[in-house]
């Protein structure tokens, strides 16, 4: 057996997983967000795509995709068989998720909070700030499914 | 750009790149002593089977 091959296959089994997280956790998470989108398009209605998340939708993707993240940083932990504590790249990420998921979870209720009281929300930054979450989720998510052990 | 999102940013390219990298390096791992390298911060395997089978 080549030398390259248990590791390529390691490697592609990762990938794997991170390919199923991202169909599985990202896609469902914004299919809401795509069947609305469609709906709209249906009835004739033109939609920019910043309309559909004028009211933080993406920041709710945002929290469910960083508590998946943390989630599996602490299954993995709890399942394998560790005997020298804790790894500093995974408290790291986990902190990364961490931060994320707060702030998420803070302009949402912000948001939610100005809307029923009806005052002035910058809907401009709001759309820029959910999208920036957004990426930036996606990437540590990623990062954490490539790290963990199943 | 404000620097929150160069922030946000920033956190989320450093978590990618901590998963890359580990990814490379357990494959090293692996290609150098096998596919029961083991994990990170842990004996290999086949460690724990000989104590298993000693006991």
């Amino acid at each position: 057996m080549p030398w390259y091959s248990s590791a390529g296959r390691w490697v592609a089994r990762q990938l794997g997983k991170a390919a199923i997280w991202v169909v599985f956790v990202v896609g469902f998470a914004l299919l809401p967000l795509i069947l609305v989108y469609n709906d709209k398009r249906v009835g004739g209605q033109s939609v920019a795509l910043d309309e559909l998340f004028a009211k933080g939708e993406l920041l709710l993707v945002v929290t469910a995709v960083g508590a998946d993240a943390m989630g599996r940083l602490f299954g993995s932990f709890f399942a394998s068989k560790r005997t020298k504590g804790i790894d500093l790249w995974e408290v790291l990420l986990f902190l990364a998720s961490l931060v994320f998921v707060i702030f998420a979870a803070a302009e949402y209720s912000s948001l939610i909070t100005r809307l029923g009281l009806r005052g002035s929300v910058d809907v401009v930054y709001l759309v820029k700030q959910s999208r920036i979450f957004l990426i930036s989720t996606l990437l540590i998510g990623v990062g954490v499914i490539l790290t963990v052990d199943d | 750009m404000d620097s929150y999102t160069i922030g946000a940013l920033c956190l989320g390219a450093f978590a990618f790149i901590v998963g890359v990298s580990r990814l490379v390096l357990r494959a090293v791992r692996i290609a150098k002593y096998g596919p029961d390298a083991g994990e990170f911060n842990t004996p290999s395997q086949p460690f724990y089977s000989s104590r298993r089978t000693k006991a």
